[in-house]
């Protein structure tokens, strides 16, 4: 019962708020033990990240395009992301007359909510993941799935035709690359024989060949085309350029969050970022080995087998990695325009999808 | 087994209230949406009685399927302001008199019904258990719903093609 | 008829492909603008759509309309001057140049060499720079960010040059009756010419990264095509035009101000992809005019003549003799003419100024007709027109 087995860390939680208190742990610390995990990785890990991610990509973003980016605030303009969170607090919470009210205020949460609840199923290091569920890869695509909704909420409620326009085209293109995606997801998953995140880190135990990209050189022939086109359906699925039609500003002025400001933009701003985050680090868990480094130290029996912080830096350099990679092509490539978009979801990265996925299937049973 | 008592009333009540809201919301476009609460109520009762897969499916299915096909016939057919008590409605009797024909056939079904309680819920997934099912015994019965599925995707398709445009007339 | 704020949309005369369809779909009626990013200015385009295909757009201009003619015909002549740089405020030598050159035909005033000269240099580089700030923003309209910030790099340099003579950036007042303000150093056209070999280093990046880029030709390659006698039909002039297959430029045509002396060539579509007057060739029609410029500039550096850089007996109070004239000249965006009728009074009688985004503009309405709003988009990036010189 995937509930009963609450992981280590929030058991030990549990186990010492008891003991504080002087009785046994029962349910209800059970319950306290795992909000408080949650809670942790919320404030720990998410928002530092995607704040950093902000100041990652304005930076990035403006070497690539010959100028600094933020350098005023802080030393190397580091505080910029927490100036721009002071600067959303602080604007004037604009309610359009004409919008319906209750969801209008209810999307960027539902939004929100489905970013964020991606963070639990990511195998941060050896035992540090907030719920193994066995059918986590799974979950994580479920949770795109859940963001639609809260898009096609938030440019209704707008009372703008725009933001109306923008999530229509939003919703088309996600649901779209979900079929890609999910294609894709399932080769690793068939290659490893398990929907676990975990299962499918572990599973890559080892050095740098035995990563399912290359596993063993020949996994390639199946693996390589399905990490293509689970990196491209993945930006296609964040909106991301060349896929950022729904927010394309040159066009819809911001597409489905036009008509947010403040806070409430920044709660459609945040999750952005952090669905890119947690996509590379899902990109990187499939295919790319997630906490285990390149030279197997971390695999069973090497020198860094289960150590918690050994597997944390390398999770974030491959995670990073990827992340930046997205920057660069935002900031290269122009944006594909709707009809093409679809085009392409459907006529060349489904079949390429069912195409590695069989080849995974014969690697699979031939070897 | 406190904590499993209070998230099924939790999820309960999500997905009755939900639904309710859905029945009885004076706008429509608001009737909708709280379909998600009651989708999302589903999902976490699946979660506890352990079927795990079936629940993240509720998910994808209902939540990414289902809701946003609803979403966009109300939204793109326009008829986002009618509400429960305009003229419009019809059928009021009839709708009246087949959901409590339904309402009292369910509830002598389920009282009728034996709850088996399970021992303890198996620790591991269902996902493996399922896809032997899937795929070994029920195999012809997961066929002839794809089958099914595709039947329902082309008739859909080809009732919105667009006629091709008529010949030009001679100038 | 539907009208929206007194604005009449007409649904029948002209005659749009209307395809019989079976679900009966409502027709949406977008407001694009005044403040719009990809509207290039306070423009604002009413827009009839059927979702994402454009049945209808109506640009409605008029809201940068400053009076400027009118001023004109109040102030005396060197106090009307500035006025004229600010309708086409991204081409502003080239403007000035149309007004100075009509009201010198007029009053038969000999120009100087060097001053023809200097103006030739001065205007080429401008329309370099507003061709460049054209390209970028097409980028940006398609959503490549980046090249339009490496092409203000080459424009941060040449408005540095501008600055250094003119006293401005961005509006200039440098092109009189009679001359120029300012003579050129040594120093300066050492750096005029490093910048131009700076400009066409650089085009080979602009080319790799926007305009072979395999997105960018998906989206621009036979998309809102302006053929030859829709362009004419409009009256529509510059690089629209000559993407469209017509070989008419008045630097070659009707020259002035000396560029019968210098060696170049007119780009003309069709190019090496897409179709003949569609917006990748408008495009790259702008990027290769640069090129050509960037050939005059170092031709007239090379031969500038020595000499004075203004006819002496133009002064603060001067007025023009009574004659009217009419000059046409070649802007970034096209043909721009004034005509010109002084009655000997210190303001001139009337200079009418043609902008050529006014005509360009109204091609609007007949090439969105069947397009989708991304492609609407790249039609309206690559007609590539400024408020100013439209609603003056």
């Amino acid at each position: 019962m995937i509930l009963a087995e609450t992981p280590p860390l929030s058991s030990h939680i549990a186990g010492w708020l008891a003991g504080l208190v002087g009785t046994e742990p029962n349910w209800l610390f059970a319950a306290i033990g795992a909000l408080v995990v949650s809670a942790a990785i919320l404030l720990l890990v998410v928002t530092p990240v995607g704040l950093g991610g902000v100041y990652l990509e304005r930076k990035l973003a403006g070497r690539m395009q010959n100028r600094r980016g933020p350098n005023r605030v802080g030393p190397y303009g580091l505080l910029q992301s927490l100036a721009d969170g002071v600067k959303l607090l602080a604007k004037e919470d604009i309610l359009q007359r004409g919008a319906d009210s209750p969801l209008f205020r209810f999307a960027p949460y539902l939004v929100f909510m489905a970013a964020f609840a991606g963070f639990v199923v990511l195998p941060f290091a050896p035992g540090v993941v907030a719920a193994d569920l066995d059918v986590g890869l799974f979950y994580f695509l479920a949770l795109i799935a859940l963001e639609t909704v809260g898009i096609v909420m938030a440019g209704w409620s707008s009372n703008n035709k725009w933001s109306l326009l923008g999530a229509m085209r939003e919703v088309a293109q996600v649901v779209s690359y979900e079929l890609p995606l999910g294609l894709a997801a399932m080769c690793p998953a068939l290659a490893v024989g398990s929907l676990s995140l975990v299962a499918i880190t572990d599973y890559q135990a080892g050095p740098i060949w035995k990563w399912l990209l290359w596993r063993d050189l020949y996994w390639a022939i199946a693996m390589v085309p399905a990490f293509l086109l689970f990196y491209t359906a993945g930006l296609a699925a964040a909106k991301r350029a060349p896929f950022d039609l729904p927010e394309a500003e040159s066009e819809l002025t911001a597409g489905f969050h036009t008509e947010y400001s403040g806070m409430r933009f920044g709660m459609f701003f945040l999750p952005e970022y952090a669905m890119m985050l947690s996509l590379s680090a899902v990109t990187s868990v499939l295919f790319l080995g997630g906490y285990h480094d390149p030279l197997g130290l971390s695999a069973p029996g090497g020198m860094f087998a289960g150590v918690w912080w050994w597997g944390l830096i390398w999770f974030f350099l491959k995670t990073t990695f990827l992340f930046l990679s997205q920057i660069v092509l935002r900031w290269t490539l122009p944006r594909i325009r709707i009809d093409q978009v679809m085009y392409l979801c459907y006529k060349v990265l489904l079949p390429i999808g069912m195409g590695s996925l069989l080849l995974t299937a014969a690697l699979r049973l031939l070897g | 087994m406190g904590a499993e008592v209070i998230l099924f009333w939790l999820f309960a009540a999500m997905a009755v209230a939900g639904g309710l809201m859905a029945a009885l919301m004076p706008r429509i476009v608001h009737a909708v949406f709280s379909l998600l609460l009651c989708f999302v109520g589903v999902t976490g009762i699946y979660a506890l009685a352990g079927a795990d897969f079936l629940a993240v499916t509720q998910l994808v299915v209902y939540v990414g399927g289902v809701l946003v096909l609803f979403a966009f016939g109300v939204l793109l057919t326009g008829r986002t302001a009618l509400a429960l008590g305009d003229k419009e409605v019809r059928h009021r009797k009839t709708g009246l008199l087949f959901g409590t024909l339904l309402a009292a056939g369910l509830i002598a079904a389920i009282s009728r019904s034996i709850f088996r309680t399970a021992a303890a819920t198996p620790a591991e997934g269902t996902t493996e258990g399922l896809g032997k099912l899937l795929l070994g015994d029920y195999i012809i019965l997961f066929e002839f719903a794809s089958i099914l599925l595709l039947v329902a995707l082309i008739g859909a398709a080809y009732l919105v093609r667009r006629q091709a445009p008529p010949p030009e007339p001679p100038q | 008829m539907t009208t929206i704020q007194g604005v009449k949309l007409d649904q029948g005369e002209r005659a749009a492909p209307a395809l019989p369809r079976d679900i009966l779909t409502e027709e949406l009626v977008f407001n694009m603008g005044p403040q719009h990013p990809s509207t290039h200015g306070v423009l604002r385009v009413v827009l009839r759509t059927d979702g994402e295909v454009v049945h209808d757009c109506q640009p409605l201009v008029g809201n940068l309309h400053r009076c400027c003619e009118k001023i004109l015909e109040n102030l005396t002549y060197v106090q009307g001057l500035p006025y004229v740089d600010r309708m086409d405020y991204l081409g502003a030598l080239n403007m000035e140049l149309g007004l100075v050159l009509a009201v010198e035909k007029a009053a038969a005033v000999e120009v100087p060499k060097r001053a023809q000269y200097l103006r030739v240099i001065m205007c080429e580089i401008n329309r370099v720079i507003s061709h460049l700030f054209a390209a970028g923003q097409f980028g940006l309209d398609m959503g490549a960010f980046t090249p339009f910030l490496y092409m203000f790099r080459e424009r941060e340099e040449a408005l540095t040059l501008l600055n250094e003579v003119t006293g401005g950036r961005l509006l200039y007042h440098y092109i009189r009756y009679g001359g120029v303000t300012r003579d050129v150093t040594e120093g300066w056209l050492k750096r005029c010419i490093a910048w131009c070999d700076q400009v066409a280093a650089h085009m080979d990046e602009y080319n790799n990264l926007l305009t072979y880029n395999h997105i960018f030709l998906n989206r621009t390659c036979g998309v809102a095509i302006i053929d030859k006698d829709t362009a004419l039909r409009y009256a529509a002039t510059g690089p629209i035009l000559r993407a469209a297959g017509v070989a008419r430029d008045l630097r070659k045509d009707m020259p002035y101000s000396s560029y019968e002396d210098f060696d170049f060539k007119v780009p003309v579509g069709p190019f090496d992809k897409g179709v003949v007057g569609d917006s990748w060739n408008r495009h790259r029609q702008r990027l290769l005019e640069i090129e050509e410029s960037l050939k005059i500039i170092r031709q007239a550096v090379a031969k500038l003549p020595a000499g004075e850089v203004s006819n002496a007996k133009i002064s603060r109070g001067w007025k023009a003799p009574e004659g009217e004239a009419y000059v046409a000249s070649e802007a970034p965006r096209g043909e721009i003419s004034c005509y010109f009728v002084s009655d000997g009074g210190k303001a001139p009688y009337r200079a009418r100024m043609r902008g050529p985004s006014f005509y360009n503009i109204s091609l609007l309405g007949e090439t969105s007709r069947g397009l989708l709003i991304g492609d609407l988009i790249a039609l309206m990036g690559s007609i590539d027109i400024t408020l100013g010189e439209c609603d003056r």
